[in-house]
């Protein structure tokens, strides 16, 4: 691959790329998502390698394996280009009749295409499929178009030229100002204002600064982040170089999950071509800037996505966080200032910069902007990954997208934020996707981990999960985390099992009370949310685990057990 | 001499020398004439001691305590009569139990190896604050303590039994569980925990598990015909991966990551040439090696098997999958069968929620798996 030496060899590159190819052409996109590889869509990719090799059709028909569509439920998903003819549940066996029947002869073939399950209309195309339908795809719409591991399919859609754009039309001050004013806010869980923390960190007095991206994605039933940075990981990467030019930094990390091979492989190959193209290195783009990546991986455990935990990770530490006073944007890797931002963020750049905040801003609500990714799981019809707009309200997503719940059961309740997030009950589900809206009423949105909980689902059995998620993903650094955890989870144990004594509910009132003030890090801080919310919605789920005939709390056992 | 400095291990070396019943008897309760009050600590090692004949078989009563003061003769003189009656109708010491003598003897051995063990426990566990006779023995009747004893001694009971029957030969998991009476499962369990604490060793090639030293703590250092050990680690792989990393800061955690992924799990030895090559203080190595919950310091089966227990997974009931799975391979999270076959490691979401709740064998996902499909999946791995 050539080294690109300005912007308009980036532009005759791409035209060059354009002009090769041919807009009529077919092209099969292959979901290979975790979930559809986790229904052996490699089976299916080999096949449909096998069967073009056989009718020697390489010039005709091109394979792309993609990122996840988000439609994980009814995978392995198949698209064929340029019509958008989408195919569910696809297997081996259907793969010749595909290429003869819709490839070749661009006909549909009824059996593999959607039918909903209420109304029994079918969807032979993407757009019409009312998962798709009522969704607002930005992020993850070129995830059906693109082969994930080919840098030219982004070039052909117009990759890096934001970038190009931003190291040539914008000074690193502009590019800062349009960020503030797309008021990007942070998607990896407090919803902190993007530009604002990349301020701070441009600002600090310190030569040396990082930019780092935050792919932890510890949350359990997040995927999103994986979705994007499988599937387009240079969306991502283009975001952080842009950050990195306005931030004034040299270096970024990646910070991301070690058990996803996909994942892992994708953002080595993007990095590798990247660097080949001359899009990271020296003199980027021939611009002058120059900007370095190093990818660290986090070994499983869930406190190493909090900031200064994933910081003192990259340095080959424990992930142990510190306490709050000293800001990562000040003093973070190697005690330098450190801008660390979530994937989705990341991946926001580009299109803010190419069409600008006042696009950006009209998208959303007001004082949330943009699209939002969503993984929804759980009792849900359609579980995947959705992408919609600010202000679409939790029933839309669940129903008109969601598909609504299985098994005719009745939607109880709703959680967002993981194990630090809250549950809402089934009538609050006209509240908007707002970061603020949402807080609000008790679910902290979080990553952005939707989970639908239906009638047999139990309030505190669900909250019990969570903090025996959390015993186990505590660092144990401080003692009213590591200990509160440990205490609230014996007296939700013996709740769900209805041994709760009188007093249980006072006693765990209190002790999320001290832990929300006294923990170091947001993990003990908030690890009581979900109890809180929970609390505050659904008491009589609590006080029905409350056993009249055990003798009331004894103040003396919550010190150190007799073990 | 005081009822408190009467030791578990004088009591159990009674009945190793063949006596039939211990009795103690000594100042009443609140009577004690130092601060100490030592008849309660009787109390505590009488209630221990009865169990711990329970746990190897014998009649417990073959252990008593009374209260007597030394101006209550008659007392004495009925309480003693009535022990010896009862002590004739038991018959003599494990005869009367039918316990074959030489496994009586082995028995009371483990027992009398464990007694400083038991102490150290009882002292930080098993102490007890308490005022009356009666919360004595309620607290000692109660299922707190019960679960209690067989966490902390019962387990290590066992293991001792396993280490001393190792000793004499290498076994397999099959035989340990005849001779020992307990199920192959439990068998593993100990034998988990004994390999952990660098007691014993597998031969994986003949599928037997030798003890890795004698009672003094050496190690033993038989011909390779004979002796069991563990596949040494291949260090020209090990070596590379440290080179590839080497001199750049923060790399530990890399090397760790990738001879994890390549050897699945970590030695003593691959510890240590780490912290060599790296020139990382070996203390440092383990604190992360030992944080994360990848990194095993154990030898891992042939497949390795989690259940996701993410919370969409949860919701849709991974945890009865979870417990199915558990009962097939009789191991629990963290730990590796008897015949290196399976480990179970903790589920950590993978992201396929829409397949939950799902079974994931060496990275290959089986997707909505009820609890009686489990064993189906498992069936197609050797
Ligand atoms: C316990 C804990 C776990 C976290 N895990 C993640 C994570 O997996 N991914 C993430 O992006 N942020 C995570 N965060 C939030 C980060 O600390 C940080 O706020 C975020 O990455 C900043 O990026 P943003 O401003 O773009 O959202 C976590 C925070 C805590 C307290």
């Amino acid at each position: 691959m050539p080294r690109i030496n300005s912007a308009t060899e980036l532009e005759e590159l791409r035209k060059g790329l354009l002009s090769k190819r041919d807009p009529d052409k077919s092209y099969i996109a292959i979901c290979s998502g975790t979930g559809c590889l986790g229904l052996g869509n490699d089976r299916v990719i080999t096949a449909f390698e096998q069967e073009i090799k056989r009718l020697s059709l390489e010039t005709q028909v091109d394979i792309r394996v993609t990122g996840c569509h988000g439609f994980c439920e009814r995978g392995p998903n198949v698209v064929i280009y340029p019509e958008e003819i989408y195919y569910i549940q696809v297997t081996p066996e259907d793969v010749p009749e595909i290429v003869s029947q819709t490839v070749l002869g661009k006909q549909v073939i009824d059996r593999l295409i959607y039918e909903d399950p209420n109304t029994g209309e079918k969807s032979a195309y993407q757009s019409d499929i009312p998962f798709y339908k009522a969704q607002m795809r930005q992020l993850i719409s070129n995830n059906t178009k693109i082969d994930s591991r080919r840098i030219n399919d982004y070039m052909g859609i117009g990759g890096y030229s934001a970038l190009s754009k931003a190291l040539f039309e914008m000074t690193p001050a502009q590019v800062l100002e349009e960020v503030k004013k797309a008021n990007l806010r942070g998607r990896g869980g407090g919803g902190f204002p993007a530009g604002l923390k990349w301020e701070t960190t441009r600002n600090a007095p310190e030569k040396q600064k990082y930019v780092i991206v935050n792919g932890h994605e510890g949350e359990p039933g997040a995927t999103m982040d994986r979705a994007i940075f499988t599937g387009n990981p240079h969306s991502v990467l283009e975001g952080l170089i842009i950050g990195a030019y306005a931030i004034g930094a040299s270096q970024g990390f990646i910070y991301t999950r070690h058990d996803s091979p996909q994942l892992k492989d994708n953002i080595y190959r993007a990095l590798e071509q990247a660097r080949e193209y001359g899009l990271l290195g020296e003199n980027i783009l021939g611009s002058g800037f120059n900007f370095n990546v190093e990818v660290h991986f986090d070994v499983g455990i869930f406190v190493s996505g909090e900031s200064s935990a994933l910081m003192r990770s990259i340095e080959g530490r424990n992930p142990e966080p510190r306490p709050k006073y000293i800001r990562t944007s000040v003093s973070g890797v190697w005690d330098k200032p450190s801008n660390l931002n979530n994937v989705e963020t990341w991946a926001n750049v580009p299109q803010i910069i190419n069409k600008g905040s006042q696009w950006y801003t009209s998208i959303g609500t007001e004082r949330s902007k943009g699209t939002k990714l969503i993984s929804l799981s759980g009792n849900i019809v359609n579980s995947g990954v959705v992408e919609v707009p600010f202000g679409t309200t939790l029933r839309q997503i669940i129903y008109d997208i969601g598909g609504g719940i299985p098994n005719g059961k009745k939607l109880k309740a709703v959680h967002f934020g993981g194990a630090m997030g809250g549950s809402i009950p089934a009538r609050l589900i006209d509240t908007p996707l707002d970061f603020d809206a949402l807080k609000k009423v008790g679910a902290p949105m979080g990553a952005g981990a939707l989970m639908v909980m239906d009638e047999d689902n139990n309030m505190v059995d669900v909250t019990r999960f969570f903090l025996n998620f959390l015993t186990n993903e505590s660092c144990g650094k401080c003692v009213p985390c590591r200990e509160g955890i440990r205490q609230l989870l014996k007296i939700m144990t013996r709740m769900s099992k209805g041994n709760g004594r009188k007093g249980d509910i006072e006693l765990l009132e209190e002790i999320s009370e001290v832990m929300g003030v006294a923990s170091l890090c947001s993990l003990g801080k908030t690890a009581c949310d979900p109890l809180k919310s929970s609390l505050r919605y659904f008491r009589d789920e609590y006080e029905a685990g409350i056993s009249d005939e055990i003798a009331p709390v004894n103040e003396q056992e919550l010190t150190p057990e007799r073990v | 001499m005081c009822t408190g400095r009467v030791d578990l291990a004088f009591i159990f070396r009674a009945f190793s020398n063949g006596k039939d019943g211990v009795f103690v008897g000594g100042c009443w309760p609140g009577e004690c004439h130092y601060i100490t009050e030592g008849n309660y600590l009787a109390l505590s090692t009488m209630h221990i001691g009865r169990k711990l004949l329970e746990m190897i078989g014998l009649d417990p009563e073959r252990l008593r305590l009374e209260w007597i003061s030394a101006s209550e003769g008659s007392r004495y003189a009925e309480v003693m009569n009535d022990f010896s009656k009862k002590m004739k109708a038991s018959g003599p010491i494990g005869k009367g139990e039918g316990i074959d003598p030489e496994e009586l003897n082995l028995r009371l051995e483990a027992v009398q190896n464990l007694i400083p063990y038991i102490k150290l426990v009882e002292r930080e566990r098993l102490r007890v604050t308490l005022k009356s006779v009666e919360e004595y023995n309620e607290f000692f009747a109660s299922d707190e303590f019960d679960q209690l004893f067989q966490e902390l001694i019962g387990d290590k009971f066992q293991i001792t039994r396993i280490m001393a029957l190792l000793r004499k030969k290498p076994c397999s998991n099959k035989e340990l569980s005849e001779v020992l009476g307990i199920s192959p499962s439990e068998v593993s369990r100990h034998l988990n925990t004994a390999a952990r604490q660098g007691l014993g060793r597998v031969d994986e090639s003949r599928n037997l598990i030798a003890a890795a030293c004698d009672e003094n703590g050496n190690t033993t250092t038989s011909d390779s015909s004979d002796s069991a050990v563990t596949a040494a680690p291949d260090n020209d792989t090990i070596d590379q991966i440290i080179h590839e990393h080497q001199g750049k800061p923060g790399s530990l955690i890399h090397v760790l990551m990738e001879i994890q992924s390549e050897n699945h799990w970590l030695s003593k030895e691959i510890l240590d040439r780490i912290s060599e090559k790296l020139d990382v203080p070996l203390s440092r190595v383990m604190q992360i090696a030992t944080f994360y919950k990848t990194f095993s310091l154990s030898p891992k089966g042939r497949h390795e098997v989690h259940v996701c227990t993410g919370t969409s997974c949860h919701l849709r009931g991974a945890s009865h999958l979870m417990e199915s799975v558990q009962d097939l391979m009789g191991i629990r999270p963290g730990e590796t069968d008897s015949d290196a076959k399976f480990s179970l490691g903790n589920g950590n979401c993978l992201g396929c929620c829409s397949l939950g709740p799902e079974i994931i064998v060496d990275g290959k996902h089986h997707g909505r798996v009820t609890p009686a499909m489990a064993e189906e999946v498992l069936k197609n791995y050797a």
